[in-house]
């Protein structure tokens, strides 16, 4: 499917959040944004027929729905905003207005992802707390201990998984366990892929983006897309190295942040952004020689270049 | 919601151990529908998924619908047959719980399912 072809199928959709929450960060994707990502997780074979891939913090759906349009066979949006997943399902009823026009199985899921345990100014500072909870034996460390800790002693408990755990190793575990980050009510690996255009982690929401981010390693099987300020590179590459995983800067662009909340002075905003994608390490292991044949097969009939093309335009478009 | 995704989700409530599988609740809302079998998904999935956690939400659901439900093999067999496939799609993919509860196996707690969609949404006491 060609970029125009996918933006257009989108773009009748609405993408724009009922009520706007300041404290999600939720801004509208645009319909253009959201085909080209698709369009370079398919080229990529990380979405497509045979994979599965899940929405983290999805809002109106607009990824999601542009993941399930290249006919990705199973497709889950999460966020924690009944609203915006009402119309990402209002969205999806439009666009497919039969069960037959699809074979994509396409799930929506209320859930919300905890908020990070602390909020220092300098990265580094949850490191130290790392380690003086491994000290203590684990369980109840890393957390509020000598910061600002304004919640009670109960909830300390439950807040206190250090951020920069290793996901791979809550991979391991094949026994379903209550996983100790983010959103725990789904399962390590549950999907191929990872979609998500996370809170930058600005205002209220320190650190959001990295906890995002690691939700989204422990989920996926095989790469993560994920959202992030330029400005924040190095760090996030840095700890993504230090998990042993692998960054690569798929794109650069400029987001245009509207001026939705009071807060806001100006009346929009560039921001620059990273589009990074993580490999997760083994993930081959799940395609049969077969598989990666059939896939390659499949995309050389697609005729898949104009994707690439078209990503060019946008690097200096920005949006 | 489909039972693919009930297969992966737990309850995270505070006093649970383990919490999976999520029950649910007798008299929900369910729709079956048939959709053409897509083998490959199949057989990708049921690697994927917890076995005994489907086949026992499976026969606890057959116990209202039995008619709609198929059955399926205590444990997953090493040749499958073209029915078998079919019946774990219908399963896996066609069984959805539009409204209703899933219930946490430790605490009992709820979480409502409305429209499809499950809220799996704790309040801030039971973090």
């Amino acid at each position: 499917m060609k970029l125009k072809h996918l933006e257009s199928a989108l773009s009748s959709l609405q993408r724009e959040f009922p009520d706007p929450k300041v404290d999600l960060e939720q801004y509208p994707t645009s319909a253009h944004l959201a085909a080209w990502v698709a369009l370079t997780c398919l080229e990529r074979g990380d979405i497509g027929p045979r994979r599965s891939v899940l929405d983290l913090g999805c809002g109106t759906g607009m990824l999601a729905l542009a993941c399930a349009l290249v006919e990705t066979d199973v497709v889950m949006g999460v966020d924690c905003d009944e609203e915006a997943l009402q119309v990402a399902q209002a969205n999806c009823q439009e666009l497919f207005d039969d069960e037959e026009d699809t074979d994509t199985k396409i799930e929506w899921i209320l859930a919300k992802l905890q908020k990070p345990p602390v909020v220092t100014q300098k990265s580094t500072k949850n490191n130290d707390n790392h380690k003086q909870a491994k000290q203590k034996g684990g369980g109840r460390g890393g957390g509020r201990g000598r910061g600002k800790g304004r919640s009670s002693q109960n909830q300390q408990y439950q807040h206190a998984a250090p951020v920069l755990t290793n996901p791979l190793l809550q991979k391991q575990k094949q026994q379903p366990t209550v996983p100790t980050d983010g959103l725990p009510q789904l399962h390590s690996n549950c999907v191929d892929t990872v979609v998500t255009n996370p809170p930058f982690g600005t205002k209220h929401n320190a650190g959001m983006d990295l906890q995002f981010l690691q939700t989204a390693i422990r989920l996926a099987r095989r790469a993560v897309y994920s959202f992030h300020k330029t400005s924040t590179r190095p760090f996030l590459v840095k700890t993504c190295q230090s998990w042993g995983l692998q960054v690569q800067v798929v794109a650069e662009m400029k987001f245009d942040i509207p001026q939705m909340y009071k807060f806001h002075k100006q009346k929009s905003m560039d921001v620059q952004v990273d589009l990074l994608r993580i490999e997760i390490i083994g993930s081959n292991e799940n395609d049969t020689e077969e598989e990666e044949e059939e896939r390659a097969e499949e995309q050389r009939e697609d005729g898949q270049d104009d994707s690439e093309e078209e990503a060019e335009d946008e690097k200096s478009e920005g949006y | 919601m489909r039972l693919l995704t009930h297969n992966f989700l737990q309850s995270n409530v505070k006093g649970t151990e383990k919490g999976y599988p999520l029950g649910i609740e007798r008299g929900a809302e369910l729709s079956v529908e048939s959709s053409p079998v897509n083998r490959n998904l199949v057989l990708k999935m049921l690697n994927k998924v917890d076995y005994s956690a489907l086949v026992s939400i499976t026969n606890n659901l057959r116990e209202e619908r039995q008619e709609d439900i198929p059955e399926l093999p205590p444990s997953l067999p090493e040749t499958l047959e073209e029915e078998t496939i079919a019946n774990y799609h219908k399963v896996l993919f066609d069984v959805q719980l539009v409204n209703g509860f899933l219930v946490c196996p430790d605490t009992g707690r709820k979480f409502p399912v409305k429209d499809g969609i499950p809220n799996m949404i704790l309040h801030e006491d039971e973090i």
